[in-house]
């Protein structure tokens, strides 16, 4: 297949899983033979280094950095969100032109918020290309919001759902369900697929060395992942009496929220802020501890990270609902806990005590992973779904000239709209 | 509640007391309607006053119901809050056993496509088991 993957952002530069994930399916696809191009964004900060089908030719809108969040003023804000979910005609023009070049048989399209995302996939329909959309976040309802954060726009979505001839891989039924309750109904188009891992490491056996506990985070230093709950959680602990236990917080992003609660619990001798790590240097780290705790919220999608960690045996403690709960079993391959510090720090305990055994949890899970959840268990179900969205079709071939003509006609509309209403 | 105000005498001087004996007179004439209005007084004061104590029972009524309605919403409120608490557990309860629900019957779908795909490619004598093909359970 010739497929064309569009992202508004690929290693090395890139949020989270989301972006690592489209890598690792574009090498899986790339080994099995499929002719891939990435269509992406100018890299935010900084040259990155040519990769042979890599196009940075997108520019993005970042409405992810705190200036658009707090600072715009409304109207500019306004503006800034549509042309990064409604339509950027610059995009639109940089994608027909990929597309007459490359001539793809299917658009597999992964994040394309900050791109216009809604312009692109009117535009692949336009000129008849079929796409997948791959879903590890609620894309489809923020395009229909036309921002981040502000609800669906009704009319919008329900557009969207009667011209939509696009596919879903939806990564939980969470992400699904919450996309459905924003007003955008996908249900019948989307596949559920989980993450993946994509290494496998030696089964391990042993927990718990000198009878110490070791428990790890490991993702962005953010409150939604709950990195202050289980520092919280820590302190139970240890005002319990539990002292031979450390929590080791790997992370990017800003720290010094944690550090105060921290020093706030005089936490110091079991919690310790350890900083980033690659994937790779995580993939070294995980075997040398026994527990992943992950108090995420419940909006969680399905993070890379504690499969990543449950693939090395170490066993996760995840949120009682999040989307990576929804695939694995409550005492047979993970351990869960509403997303309380007390709750955590209960089931701590009970590890610690040892009224929970890791050495029958951990290789348990580690083998579920590696038979249910590896990449090349989980790629030939991405290919079908590439392949169904190619027999289907992506509907009558129109002019690319005419698809960017209405692409600024509608930028230029939309942008005017704002600034009279704002006026 | 003393009411004849016709009875005081002042004390006067030569002038008052010059006058006191038509005073006496003109207050023996009048006084029929000087007693019925006495009489009328002394009823309105009793009206007053016991509509006074009325009005007090009253309220002290009212405050008793009203400590008794408060004492009621008091405890009505603490039941709402732990029925919250109830309902929330029960919630959460309920989204870990779906949540945990979803992940069981996902895994036992997977073995059982596991299961049936062991079975299909394990060669099966027919005679030794009946039934119907493997293949078309695959299918």
């Amino acid at each position: 297949m010739k497929i064309l993957v569009i992202s508004n952002l690929y290693p090395p530069d890139f949020l989270g899983g989301y972006e690592m994930g489209c890598r690792q399916v574009v090498q899986a696809l790339r080994t099995a033979g499929h002719e891939v191009v990435v269509l992406t964004s100018v890299p935010r900060s900084g040259p990155v280094p040519a990769e042979s089908g890599t196009l940075r030719r997108l520019r993005l809108i970042d409405v992810y950095d705190s200036f658009s969040e707090w600072k715009a003023v409304p109207a500019a804000k306004a503006v800034h969100s549509q042309e990064a979910c409604g339509i950027h005609a610059y995009n639109v023009h940089a994608l027909l032109d990929v597309v007459q070049e490359f001539q793809p048989d299917v658009a597999y399209v992964w994040n394309v918020i900050s791109l216009g995302g809604l312009g692109l996939l009117a535009a692949l329909q336009h000129v008849g290309v079929p796409w997948v959309m791959h879903l590890m976040d609620r894309v489809p309802a923020i395009l229909c919001a036309v921002s981040l954060n502000g609800g669906t726009i009704a009319p919008l979505a329900a557009t969207f759902k009667k011209l939509c001839r696009g596919r879903f891989i939806c990564c939980s039924q969470l992400t699904l369900q919450e996309i459905y309750d924003s007003g955008v109904d996908i249900f019948d188009r989307t596949r559920v697929l989980p993450n993946w891992v994509t290494t496998t490491p030696a089964l391990r056996t042993e927990y718990r060395v000198e009878g110490h506990l070791r428990i790890l985070f490991a993702g962005s230093m953010a409150a939604f992942k709950g990195v202050g709950i289980l520092i919280e959680a820590a302190a139970l602990l240890r005002d319990r009496g539990q002292t031979d236990f450390t929590v080791d917080i790997y992370g990017f992003g800003e720290d010094y929220e944690f550090r105060s609660l921290i020093q706030k619990l005089q936490i110091q001798d079991h919690v310790c802020l350890r900083g980033s790590r690659t994937q790779a240097e995580l993939d070294r780290l995980y075997k040398h501890y026994d527990l992943f705790g992950f108090p995420t919220w419940a909006r969680e999608p399905m993070a890379f990270a504690p499969l990543e960690a449950a693939a090395h045996g170490c066993v996760p403690i995840l949120s009682s609902v999040c989307g990576n709960s929804e695939w694995f079993v409550d005492g047979v391959d993970c351990l869960k806990a509403d997303r309380t510090p007390e709750a955590f720090a209960e089931v701590i305990e009970r590890v610690h005590g040892g009224e929970v055994s890791l050495a029958e949890i951990g290789p348990r899970g580690a083998k579920v992973i590696r038979r249910d959840f590896h990449l090349s268990v989980l790629l030939p179900k991405i290919e079908a779904e590439l392949r169904a969205a190619i027999r289907e079709g992506g509907g009558p071939v129109r002019s690319a000239d005419e698809a960017y003509r209405m692409a600024l006609i509608a930028e230029k509309s939309l942008a005017c709209l704002i600034h009279e209403t704002a006026a | 509640m003393e009411f004849e105000f016709y009875n005081v005498e002042p004390s006067g001087g030569l002038m008052s007391r010059m006058l006191r004996p038509f005073r006496r007179l003109l207050r023996r004439i009048q006084r029929p309607y000087f007693q019925r209005l006495r009489d009328l007084l002394q009823t309105l004061y009793g009206q007053q006053t016991a509509q006074a104590q009325r009005q007090n029972d009253f309220a002290t009524q009212l405050k008793t119901v009203e400590d008794h309605y408060m004492a009621r919403i008091e405890q009505l409120e603490k039941t709402i809050a732990h029925l919250h608490g109830v309902v929330g557990t029960v919630q959460n309860e309920k989204a870990f056993f779906q949540t945990d629900y979803l992940a069981v019957t996902r895994r036992l779908a997977r073995l059982e496509d596991l299961l049936i795909e062991v079975l299909v490619n394990t060669p099966v004598v027919p005679e030794q088991h009946p039934g119907p093909s493997l293949a078309k359970i695959a299918s």
